[in-house]
């Protein structure tokens, strides 16, 4: 029978009074090769959840590197008087435009590490729940 | 490759980290910005003999 491994489990806690000790442990080990393939997926979609943000967090680092040295240096300009207002007001609305972009960045970055890191917590259940939201995936398939 | 999730939550500590530093920057890019503003409007009242127009 086809399905979550959180729904066999339940399957194989009301069959246990009926089963004898080596189907109950053929049962358990179904379960077992189960979870060890969900881990496996789960580990491959973390892989693709990394891959997809680490780049883009690396240069985001880069970028707001960039923006707090370009704003020190708009400071010292702006103490030293040596440029006018209209033109450090121009700057800065463009580093200040820089820095939100970069914002966006770290909000996503921040979402994937809450994502990833729930799955890491519990890959078997992020797999099940990926059966239950697409249902033409095949589920495990168990003897029970 | 390490701990991807430990590596994604060191980035997002820099960015974090620097992050702070550009809003105190930001903060300070203002104060001297309206410092500027203020010394020019200042420049602009005074008369060509540095009397302040009123």
């Amino acid at each position: 029978m086809r399905s979550t491994v959180a729904a066999a489990r339940a399957r194989l806690d009301e069959l246990t009074p009926a089963l004898n000790p080596e189907m109950f442990k053929r049962c358990q080990q179904q379960i077992a090769q189960a979870e060890t393939a969900a881990r496996g997926r789960a580990a491959t979609y973390l892989k693709g959840w990394y891959d997809d943000v680490h780049a883009p967090g690396t240069a985001a680092v880069e970028a707001v590197c960039a923006v707090r040295d370009d704003l020190r240096a708009l400071v010292d300009v702006l103490a030293a008087g040596t440029v006018t207002a209209a033109d450090g007001a121009a700057q800065l609305e463009a580093l200040q435009r820089r820095h939100r972009g970069i914002s966006g960045q770290r909000q996503r970055l921040a979402g994937a590490v809450d994502h990833m890191t729930a799955i890491a917590n519990d890959p078997v259940a992020f797999i099940d729940s990926q059966y239950e939201r697409f249902p033409a995936l095949p589920q495990p398939d168990f003897d029970f | 490759m390490a701990d991807p999730i430990a590596t994604l939550r060191r980035t997002l500590a820099n960015l974090d980290g620097v992050g702070g530093d550009v809003q105190r920057l930001l903060v300070q890019a203002e104060d001297a910005l309206t410092a500027v503003e203020d010394r020019e409007q200042r420049r602009a009242a005074r008369t060509p003999y540095g009397q302040v127009r009123t």
